[in-house]
């Protein structure tokens, strides 16, 4: 995962709409999947497209990846914590219930 | 233009399959030698052969310990599984375990000889393949194979090693729905983006999906489905019904009678057919058990009553693939239902009301939809190109969840079911105890949050870690599904940049698929002789029952000119005294019958002994 940006990635505005981020998304998975572009390079590519669509197509996700990068997403913590529970224990967020890494 | 074809997509289903090809632009369903264009998934074991498809059914009454079917149930599956120790009741086939896979126990060839579901699997290929190869007079190599949405790892490798030991390159396995979308969005010029929700309900696996298709792309936004859900277990609770009424109307007990349970499960079967069309079925069997005429009915509101609970388990995969896409029900353009049980009527009024009375797509074929979608992939992943195929783009998702078992024994996953392939993810772990030098990654695939209850796929180690309180040391760990689908997770140690990684492949090893290769060669060696046999036999048998016409047509031959004969003899008592002329034309009477005759009792009898 070389480009952590993932608006870069998808090639979209920070203020993007859920409309947009999908739109660019459909636009650049279809460029880049293993059917349209059967090299390994590209699907890579895919993957980096595929991960940023899904952060960034979930507002609770792109809350945290825009406070806190993607630390916020892949966070640390024992075998026993996800990423979510141990930045709700840091930062105390309310409404984190839901929705894993 | 007519291309080379040797590529072929096969619906593989637990009780029946079917088999596609590209040809003269456009795809072609093939009948088999019954003329059937879908083939039971049966595989029958007898002294002399193994049969497969329509012959092997046929024996389930009489070789009832020897016919297999229902192996999509076995494959891939642990022997121990509560499930799995519930299906076998059903078979009247024996299974084994065998390193904690079930293997089947038959007779072949009068010894006793154990197959791999695999093993059974590539018999059924092996005769798709040669239903292909009948209609297109050339081989067949590439493949691509359906497989229910929820088959695991373990299970689409099996499948893929079936392939291989029927001599096949399998191409991709492909989730039945999507199989059937690419058959759907190929015939229609879809305009915009269309959410189209397919429902297949066979004979033994329910598998649903809801893709957004657009134009050639087709996208899996999310698949759900039930394993153990489909027309056999329609058929099983029809079977508990009827033996019940056996009992209390004879006072017998006909479950002890393997064969009277099969010839009742045909009958079974093929009342759950008539129900789909008409509102009663007769069931008429005669000496069922010891002697007993079995002559009963069925309604179809009994049948439904019978399944209620099966038929109201259809709605949660349905309902669960809306939830995880996010997508409301009103939002859904078509639902489009593929497979034999989704003809009953209380299955499509069920998931019409669902849908508050949408109307339900019903110009797809729901037997040959999915075979004719895999053909088309095969045909496109072989790298041919269409005017009728549109630029093909299939993304498919992960139906089942992977990830790493944590401290307490949860699923830790990194992976989430549905998430568009291939896909890297990575998350970083760390140490749960203080001064941990070690760290095992255990890896699961499956939905259920505890990882037990998930299937387990490898574990590695990962070692060197510096002493350090627990929760410090950070653990780069990443699953990573490359463009063939193949699974890789790597842990890196950031402070000391130590890692380790495990490729998940799973199937048979190596050495065993080449002994099931040459062992499978063996059973068509011994069916070619069989095949040989009989020709050899035939061939004797139609020149003795010439050689017997023959005979009868120089006895009628005889006949005719001893009339004649006789005839002439009767009339020159009658004239001592005629003409020259009258002699003479007598003569030439008698010539003209009797030479034609002559000519053919002397001629070649070759027109009686056809082509021999």
């Amino acid at each position: 995962m070389k480009n952590t940006n993932y608006y870069e990635v998808l090639g979209v505005e920070t203020i993007a709409s859920e409309g947009e981020i999908k739109k660019a998304y459909r636009k650049l998975a279809m460029k880049y999947h293993p059917d349209k572009n059967p090299d390994n390079e590209a699907s890579e590519k895919f993957k980096e497209i595929s991960h940023a669509y899904y952060v960034l197509s979930d507002p609770e996700k792109r809350e945290l990846y825009d406070r806190f990068g993607e630390e916020g997403l892949s966070g640390g913590g024992g075998t026993n914590m996800s990423a979510e529970e141990l930045f709700a224990s840091f930062f105390s967020f309310g409404g984190m219930g839901g929705g894993g890494p | 233009m007519d291309i080379e074809v040797n590529t072929v997509g096969i619906d593989l289903g637990t009780t029946y399959s079917c088999v596609g090809v590209w040809k003269n632009d456009r795809i072609e369903i093939i009948s088999n030698e019954q003329g059937n264009r879908t083939t039971p998934s049966y595989v029958s074991f007898t002294d002399t052969e193994i049969l497969v498809g329509e012959v092997a059914k046929n024996q389930v009454a009489t070789n009832p310990y020897n016919t297999v079917f229902d192996v999509h149930r076995l494959i891939g599956r642990n022997f121990y599984d509560s499930d799995f120790q519930n299906d076998m009741k059903y078979w009247p086939f024996r299974v084994i375990e065998n390193n904690g896979k079930p293997y089947v126990r038959a007779r072949y060839k009068g010894e006793k000889k154990d197959f791999s579901p695999e093993e059974i699997t590539s018999l059924i290929l092996l005769k798709m393949k040669d239903i292909a190869e009948d209609f297109l007079g050339t081989s067949v190599r590439d493949v691509v194979i359906t497989v229910p949405t929820y088959f695991n790892r373990f299970q689409r490798k099996a499948i893929e090693d079936a392939g291989l030991i029927a001599g096949l390159h399998v191409l991709q396995t492909i989730n039945s729905p999507s199989a059937a979308a690419i058959a759907y969005g190929l015939d229609r010029r879809i305009v915009g983006l269309r959410n189209v929700l397919v429902f297949d309900l066979g004979g033994g696996t329910c598998s649903v999906s809801l893709l957004a298709i657009e134009e050639g792309i087709l996208e899996e936004i999310a698949v759900a489905g039930n394993i153990h859900l489909g027309g056999e277990d329609f058929d099983n609770r029809l079977m508990n019904h009827f033996v019940q009424e056996f009992k209390s109307k004879f006072n017998r007990d006909l479950t002890s009678n393997i064969r009277a349970l099969c010839r009742l499960r045909e009958q079974c079967e093929r009342a759950k057919r008539i129900l789909s069309a008409s509102s009663q079925a007769f069931i008429e069997i005669d000496s069922l058990f010891e002697n007993i005429d079995f002559r009963t009915s069925i309604t179809r509101t009994r049948f439904e009553e019978l399944n209620q609970d099966l038929f109201q388990s259809i709605i949660e995969p349905i309902d669960r693939v809306l939830r995880d896409s996010d997508i409301y029900k009103s939002n859904v353009d078509e639902i489009v239902l593929i497979g034999g049980s989704t003809r009953i009527p209380k299955i499509q009024r069920m998931i019409s009301e669902f849908f508050n009375g949408k109307e339900l797509s019903r110009s797809i074929n729901s037997d040959e939809a999915a075979a004719y979608g895999a053909a088309v992939r095969a045909f496109h992943l072989t790298g041919n190109f269409s005017e009728k195929i549109q630029d093909l783009c299939l993304i498919e998702v992960s139906s089942l969840s992977l990830g790493i078992e944590t401290l307490n024994g949860d699923m830790l996953p990194f992976i989430k079911r549905n998430t568009s392939m291939p896909t890297k993810k990575l998350k970083i772990i760390s140490t749960d105890f203080n001064n941990q030098s070690s760290i095992s990654i255990q890896v699961y695939e499956g939905n259920n949050t505890r990882s037990i209850e998930n299937n387990f796929l490898g574990e590695f180690e990962l070692t060197g870690i510096r002493p350090a309180p627990k929760g410090v040391p950070q653990i780069a760990v990443t699953f990573d599904i490359d463009l063939n689908g193949k699974l890789k997770v790597s842990a890196v140690d950031k402070t000391t940049g130590r890692m380790n990684e495990i490729t998940i492949i799973g199937g048979l090893l190596k050495g065993e698929i080449e002994r099931m290769i040459t062992e499978t060669e063996k059973y068509r060696e011994d069916r070619e002789e069989v095949m040989q046999k009989a020709q050899a036999r035939n061939a004797l048998e139609s020149y003795t029952y010439d050689l017997r016409n023959v005979i009868q047509y120089i006895e009628n031959l005889k006949n005719e000119l001893e009339n004649v004969a006789q005839d002439s003899i009767t009339w020159l008592d009658e004239n001592q005294e005629s003409g020259k002329e009258e002699y003479e034309f007598k003569l030439n009477s008698l010539e003209e019958i009797a030479n034609p005759i002559l000519k053919k009792l002397y001629g070649n009898y070759s027109d009686f002994f056809n082509g021999t």
